[in-house]
């Protein structure tokens, strides 16, 4: 390809790359993305050397102009508070803008500088995977291109500023910028090893630099879309078919390493008040949270009073997740039920934590954001990121003895929201309840009954809806049919119409074990709804949809997405809330990994185990390095080269030994000079040091590159050279 | 069918092709060298002027070879040589030319002067008056020269080689400082040796031996030659140690006047050329030490005033204080 040709691909490449980190990041609207795309493309058919519409002064005027109203445009939005998306769309118009006006290389350059800031405003919009992607292509590109356009700067100004007079110049310019043979495949290749060698090492240093925690800087570091699937709401008045999203939404670690032994229900936001298909929360009276050590406890353990031991007795038992949680529309934590103590991220120099949890009445806490304000108070708003957190659950529960034996509790002021019926609740879903519970006597039976009685129902994601009745009465006498949070309600105020109190329960049950990292992803259509019971002073979980609701996914497919999404964990873990923990974490592994190796035994077992592998890895490592060998040799004679004042040495070692031999260099003496006198005296060194003299004058002064050997070896005869008085003796 | 109309073949243009200016330098200095015998570090230095396009002042005796020198070069670059001697009635229009009024076309037309020629060796430069004095050297200086509203430019390549005789001391009109710095180079041609004073009687024979000489270049070599002179190569070290000499020409005692920034150019261009002259495409230390005192020491003004001394006392004296300076200033090594 030629120069000129080879410059431009670069350079749109590198431009595409860093358009590619803003368009992937939903900042921009699907229009902009789509035009900004075509229009910058199509500016690569039109050359202003040989469109002349492109250099006519209309044109350069029109662009000026659009780029004034684009940038009032602009400050008008900004103004309405839209800053960050209405400068990112302002880039866009930029770069198209430049490429459209690639007169010179300097208007080259300002796209380049518009598409850093590209990938600087990606940096802060697009905390995917793919950003790594279009990252690491815009290092390689980034690199090519600068190269050639600092070559075709040097040739283009540099050259004609020097000989501006001389027309021949200009020809030779364009010749060489259509030239075929300056850059080629070797040099494409050639710079992306470079690049990517400065990336890896950059990467090397990511990992290596000690860093201040999560939340340092910024509260609200990452920002993505709101996401669709939970909700801390409920209203069962909709109709349609309910899609499912297989996004993930929430990763959980485990200590151990293995998935629990049954399916989790992880707890969100439960709702105490029932009105016609809608659940609502009334309650405000905070519930208690408890600070100790660390650990945040809730619940029961908030009230009760706590000592080292009784809270090392509780984690003991209790069940420790470890929980990565993507951006949800609300602040809620999950956590297994029954959640016992929370663990926050804290801020590593000691400030305040960036999120704060507070309690909205019922047992479930809320992390939310403390945000600084200008005049130096903290608002608490709501998380609008994700968020890393460790919960210790207690899922053993009461015993079944216990529930079994408990007895109607008495409602007091506390337990009344509980039982409320709504008083327009149709009578026939009463006397349903009554009549299913008629011969059961205590809570937990009746809660029993009812599960068992609603197994016949079905579950359907595939709504239908009769607006003449009553959400719940149109499920359990007409549609006989629902998801979860029908089989919920129902559950719920069938057993508060025989006195038992319950709450319904939003949060997310069951996620898939991801065999590659080793944690449980839980998707938003894992997005359940369960019963809560008051039982004997606790809150016990009750599911009444019926199981097998849930349709499995098999084969390569899931395997697959499990290593995407085992990837996409990593990325979050490692790179965007990389801290000195996790410094810690992989300097230790890199560390027990060392001391393993160190131990010969557990060496040789390894090789034993992964020959295969290790003989591949050697056997590539070799077969590059063959590769390597094979294409340096291609590339003629490999003398080491020295040009300006690195030839300075061999010159003054010369000098020094004609010093030693009497003839001592004046501040005014040139080397040519103290050659023609050593000459003059026949010093037997003076061939040897009068070609020393060409060979460094030709490096310093011609910057003329000369092998090291041939300097080297002058340099030498020089100072071997037998003393004069030796040599004529020697002659004579 | 459609006849095919013949391929026209690719012409070259032989002006086009690429001049190598280092082996076009070579062929003069051996033209000018087979006739001014035992003078090639003076013909070198003459070659240098020409590729930095400067001019020349040739201060000596008469019969040393300086007319020959200025033929030999003139018919070597293939132009015309003119030769003007200079005496105290010579008129500024004796050498540039003069409008004569011609009366078929009833209007004034420009009869050129013998300025307009490449080569012009201007005999015995101090024996004219400072008027007549200054418009040779204007026209130097400018490449041009004006008469009543008109304006000539003259030939290119355009060399002036001047002499003076640096003995004589009545009648003469010694050159000021100022008209001075319009020449690159000041030389001495010096006798030759004995060896090479006898080849000079002896080979003198019927035929001149400078009518025999061929043009060895044509002005699109010159115009290489130039060119390619501007692009010699200078190392940083190499200008501070001449910016360091030049800054000693003005802080030395014995000196009123130290090199002005014009000499400093000159001293550069000079330098330049005779790297070029030497076969190199980059100075050396050696190239500005050998060009110092061609290049700066008739530049200089001593203090102490010299106005009653002859040419020569003057000179030796400031060759005398350049070469002081350049033993003291390091050379870059």
């Amino acid at each position: 390809m030629r120069f000129s040709a080879i410059h431009k691909a670069t350079s749109y490449l590198m431009v595409l790359a860093a358009f590619a980190t803003l368009a992937l990041s939903h900042e921009l609207s699907p229009p902009v993305v789509i035009g900004t795309f075509v229009i910058a493309l199509g500016s690569y058919f039109f050359e202003p050397a040989r469109h002349a519409v492109l250099r006519a002064r209309g044109w350069s005027t029109t662009w000026n102009a659009l780029t004034l109203a684009v940038f009032a445009w602009t400050l008008l939005e900004a103004i309405r508070g839209e800053l960050l998306s209405s400068g990112v769309r302002f880039l866009c118009f930029l770069l198209v803008n430049k490429l459209w006006n690639r007169k010179s290389s300097r208007d080259y350059l300002q796209a380049y500088v518009v598409s850093f800031l590209m990938l600087v405003a990606g940096a802060a919009l697009n905390n995917d995977l793919a950003y790594a992607g279009c990252f690491l292509a815009y290092v390689v590109f980034a690199t090519w291109t600068l190269t050639l356009f600092h070559l075709r700067r040097e040739m283009e100004e540099n050259y004609l500023i020097k000989h501006s007079d001389d027309g021949a110049e200009r020809v030779e310019v364009e010749r060489i910028l259509n030239s075929r043979r300056i850059v080629g495949w070797s040099f494409l290749g050639a710079t992306s090893l470079v690049s990517i060698g400065v990336f890896i090492c950059a990467a090397l240093t990511f990992f290596l630099i000690p860093r201040f925690g999560f939340g340092f800087f910024a509260t609200h570091s990452r920002r993505g879309g709101l996401t669709v699937g939970f909700s801390d709401r409920v209203d069962l008045d909709a109709y349609g078919r309910v899609k499912d999203n297989p996004q993930v939404i929430m990763r959980i670690e485990f200590p151990t390493g293995t998935p629990p032994e049954q399916p989790l229900h992880l707890r969100g936001v439960a709702f105490d008040r029932y009105e016609h298909g809608r659940w609502s929360r009334t309650i405000s009276d905070n519930a208690q949270l408890r600070s100790w050590s660390g650990y945040t406890f809730v619940g029961h353990a908030a009230i009760e009073r706590l000592s080292g031991a009784r809270v090392r007795a509780l984690l003991d038992h209790a069940v420790e997740q470890r929980i990565y949680l993507d951006p949800l529309d609300t602040s809620v934590l999950f956590g297994a039920a029954t959640a016992i103590a929370y663990q926050m991220p804290q801020n590593a120099v000691g400030g305040p934590a960036p999120v704060a949890l507070v309690t909205h009445g019922s047992d479930e806490p809320y992390a939310m954001e403390r945000r600084y304000s200008r005049n130096f108070t903290t608002d608490l708003v709501e998380r609008k990121n994700g968020l890393r957190y460790t919960v210790f659950s207690d899922l053993s529960g009461p015993d079944p003895r216990t529930l079994a034996a408990a007895e109607d509790v008495d409602i007091d002021e506390e337990l009344a929201p509980y039982i409320a019926v709504p008083h327009d609740l149709p009578p026939r879903i009463a006397e349903l309840a009554r009549s299913i519970t008629a011969k059961k006597s205590g809570p937990w039976q009746k809660a029993e009954a009812i599960r068992d009685y609603l197994q016949r129902y079905k579950y359907t994601l595939d709504l239908k809806r009769d607006e003449r009745y009553e959400p719940l009465e149109d499920f359990l006498f007409v549609q006989r049919a629902g998801h979860c949070e029908y089989f919920a309600s129902a559950m719920a105020v069938m057993l508060r119409t025989v006195g038992v109190p319950t709450r319904s329960v939003n949060g997310f049950y069951g996620g898939e074990w991801n065999s590659f990292g080793h944690y449980l992803a839980v998707r938003q259509g894992d997005a359940h709804s369960w019963v809560e019971i008051y039982i004997g002073g606790h809150w016990v979980t009750v599911d009444p949809t019926p199981p097998g609701a849930a349709v499995p996914v098999g084969g390569a497919w899931t395997t697959l997405r499990q290593m995407l999404d085992n990837i996409e964990l990593a990325w979050f873990k490692y790179v965007i809330e990389y801290d000195l923990g996790k410094q810690v974490e992989i300097a230790r592994s890199v560390g027990r990994w060392a001391q393993f190796a160190s131990k010969r035994d557990a060496l040789d077992r390894l090789v034993r185990r992964h020959a295969v592998q290790v003989g591949g890895g050697v056997a590539l490592i070799f077969g590059a390095w063959m590769l390597l060998a094979a294409w340096r040799r291609r590339r003629v004679p490999q003398v080491r080269l020295r040009r300006g004042a690195e030839a300075l040495s061999a010159f003054h070692r010369a000098v020094r030994a004609l010093e030693r031999r009497g003839f001592t260099r004046t501040p005014g003496e040139t080397g040519r000079e103290l050659a023609t006198r050593v000459r003059a005296a026949s010093d037997p060194g003076a061939d040897s040091f009068g070609q020393l003299v060409d060979l460094y004058y030709a490096a310093r002064f011609g910057a003329i590159p000369v092998a090291a050997g041939d300097l080297e070896r002058l340099a030498q005869e020089v100072i071997r050279a037998p003393k004069l008085e030796q040599h004529r003796a020697r002659a004579a | 069918m459609t006849p095919v109309s013949p391929v026209p073949p690719i012409s070259v243009d032989p002006q086009e092709r690429p001049r190598d200016a280092r082996a076009a330098l070579a062929r003069l200095e051996t033209a000018v060298t087979r006739v001014v015998h035992g003078k090639p570090a003076v013909v070198r230095l003459a070659v240098a002027a020409l590729a930095a396009r400067g001019h020349i002042l040739i201060e000596d005796v008469p019969g040393v070879g300086k007319t020959t020198m200025a033929r030999a070069l003139a018919r070597a670059l293939g132009g015309t040589f003119r030769r003007i001697q200079f005496t105290s009635d010579l008129l500024p229009s004796d050498i540039l030319g003069v409008s004569i009024f011609n009366q078929e076309t009833a209007r004034f037309e420009f009869r050129r002067g013998p300025i307009f020629a490449n080569v012009v060796l201007a005999d015995e430069i101090n024996r004219t008056t400072p008027r007549t004095q200054s418009s040779l050297l204007e026209a130097m200086s400018e490449g041009r020269v004006s008469i009543d509203t008109h304006t000539h430019e003259l030939d290119q390549p355009f060399m002036v080689i001047a002499t003076q005789n640096p003995l004589e001391h009545f009648g003469t009109y010694p050159l000021p400082e100022s008209q001075m710095d319009r020449f690159l180079l000041r030389l001495r041609m010096g006798y030759p040796s004995p060896a090479d004073e006898r080849r000079v009687v002896t080979a003198a024979q019927l035929e001149d031996p400078v009518e025999a000489i061929e043009p060895v270049v044509d002005a699109a070599d010159v115009a290489a030659i130039q060119t390619a002179c501007a692009r010699v190569r200078v190392e940083d070290a190499l200008l501070d140690y001449a910016q360091r000499l030049v800054a000693a020409t003005r802080e030395s005692p014995f000196l009123a006047l130290g090199v002005s920034p014009r000499g400093f150019q000159g001293w550069y261009r000079a330098g330049k050329a005779r790297a070029l002259v030497a076969g190199r495409d980059y100075a050396v230390p050696d190239d500005f030490k050998e060009t110092a005192i061609p290049a700066l020491a008739h530049r200089l003004v001593l203090s102490g005033g010299s106005a009653g001394e002859p040419l020569g006392r003057a000179r030796e004296e400031a060759e005398r204080v350049m070469n002081e300076l350049l033993e003291r200033i390091p050379v870059p090594a």
